[in-house]
Order: C-alpha cells, then sequence, then structure tokens
C-alpha cells in the first residue's frame, strides 16, 4: 500500500495497481500523468480525478453518461492508438472504456461540464488519455445539477 | 517567433496546405484560416482544452468546504479497475461449520 495526500480527503491509501496512467497528461498539465480515482458514497456518481504528485490538484468529474445520457463517443486515430486500440474501432462507453467529462463548479452560476475533451480510460490497461473528440460537444456544456445534490 | 506584418485581404501559407488570411483587422483581427480539417480544429481547440482544465482545477474556497466537510463524515474509495477485469481471482467461498 502506497499513501497519497489528497485535495479534499486527506492522506488515503491505495494500491499501485490503481493508479491511472495518463502517459501524456492532461491539457495544460502535461506532466501529471498518475491520478487515482476516488468515489465518496454520498456523493455518487461523482469521481474525484486527483493527482498522486500535486496533492493540491484534483478534478472533480462526471461519467460523461450522467452528463448526456445520449453521449456518442467518437475518437480520432491518434487517441485511439494511444489507449491501445485500431483507428477504425469503437471502444464501448462503460465497458471497454471509462468516459468522465471534467467538472467546472463556480458558486452562482451553471455548473459546466467538458463533453469535448473527456478523460477516457482504458478499463483493462487503466491507462487513458484526455480525448479530444471528434463530434461537435462543447467543453462549457451547462450542466444543472439538482440543488445539492452534487457535492454534499 | 517569426513575426508577419499583413493587411486586410493579404495571407501567408505555412508548409503546402495552411494558409492563413487577414479577413479584416479592427479591435479585433479576424482571420481566416484553410488547412487540413483535422490540423485546424485541434490547433484552436487544444488552448481551449487547456484554459478549461485551468479553470475547472481552481476549485473557490466555498467548493473546496463543501467537498470536504462532506467527506469527512465519508471514508473516499480509490475506484479499481481490477473488480472489471476477467482475471480477478474468484472469491474465497465463505465456509460455514456447522455445529
Amino acid at each position: 500500500m502506497f499513501t497519497c495526500k489528497t485535495r479534499f480527503h486527506g492522506q488515503i491509501s491505495y494500491r499501485p495497481q490503481d493508479v491511472l496512467e495518463l502517459s501524456t497528461g492532461l491539457f495544460g498539465f502535461n506532466n501529471e500523468t498518475e491520478f487515482l480515482l476516488l468515489e465518496v458514497p454520498s456523493s455518487k456518481p461523482i469521481v474525484f480525478v486527483q493527482s498522486v504528485r500535486s496533492p493540491n490538484l484534483c478534478f472533480i468529474s462526471l461519467p460523461v453518461q450522467i452528463v448526456d445520457s445520449d453521449y456518442q463517443l467518437e475518437l480520432n486515430g491518434d487517441d485511439l492508438q494511444a489507449l491501445g486500440y485500431s483507428a477504425t474501432s469503437r471502444p464501448r462507453l462503460g465497458r471497454d472504456v471509462l468516459c468522465l467529462a471534467l467538472l467546472t463548479i463556480r458558486a452562482k452560476e451553471a455548473t459546466h461540464a467538458n463533453l469535448q475533451a473527456p478523460l477516457v480510460i482504458d478499463i483493462r490497461t487503466h491507462r487513458g488519455i484526455q480525448a479530444m473528440v471528434v463530434n461537435r460537444y462543447s467543453h462549457r456544456h451547462p450542466f444543472l445539477a439538482p440543488e445539492g445534490q452534487l457535492v454534499c | 517567433m517569426l513575426i508577419h506584418r499583413r493587411k486586410a485581404g493579404e495571407a501567408l501559407l505555412i508548409g503546402e496546405s495552411i494558409e492563413i488570411r487577414v479577413i479584416s483587422v479592427g479591435k479585433k483581427v479576424v482571420l481566416g484560416i484553410i488547412a487540413p480539417r483535422d490540423i485546424a480544429v485541434a490547433a484552436c481547440r487544444v488552448s481551449d482544452a487547456a484554459m478549461e482544465n485551468t479553470i475547472a482545477a481552481s476549485h473557490s474556497a466555498n467548493i473546496d468546504r463543501m467537498i470536504r466537510g462532506a467527506s469527512r463524515k465519508d471514508v473516499p474509495v480509490v475506484l479499481s479497475f481490477e473488480a472489471n477485469s476477467p482475471e480477478e481471482p474468484p472469491k474465497q467461498p465463505i465456509t460455514t461449520v456447522e455445529p
């Protein structure tokens, strides 16, 4: 077991095999390549994307299907290959890959979900990328959660 | 950085396939870009994505307080990928001893 300091949840223990590897990092955070996905039972289905090396860096995310139940994941060839798929394959949401939309939560503003650049994680290998989807989804998709249900 | 001066209507070419034309110059510069679809789209959207990530990562003190408060009552669980993996060893059956 290893331990890691987190932004919201104090110090936590984790197993090395549960580390998510993003070999190219996230846009604007290219050096951040190792993350843990944390869930807190009372704030499900929110997934906290916590950097292993930077305690202060933690994204708040939701599976894309929660934001848009009809979400279609269309990856470009480069992103597919980075995930270990052939350039023409269509990995299935929830079965082959976990797909998380990063949220921007602001007081007095609508919460936005980034549906254009979701985190796509291959469930078999724990490798992931921040994809740039081919479809015209917005990187600021307004997403209004029912009052009090999101973070409490 | 290579800097070019161009008037409205003038253009420049990058490689053989990318043309950037100045459409108009006012308070804002309007550029027209002709390029293979994937190059132009990626170049513009990557910086948007980086900006959006930076905003998404900077939580207000309010959000920090709310989440920390909520998680104090609740233990976070590290999501394990192994749970979904077919290689997961079968769980040991619980054996009960009859008295």
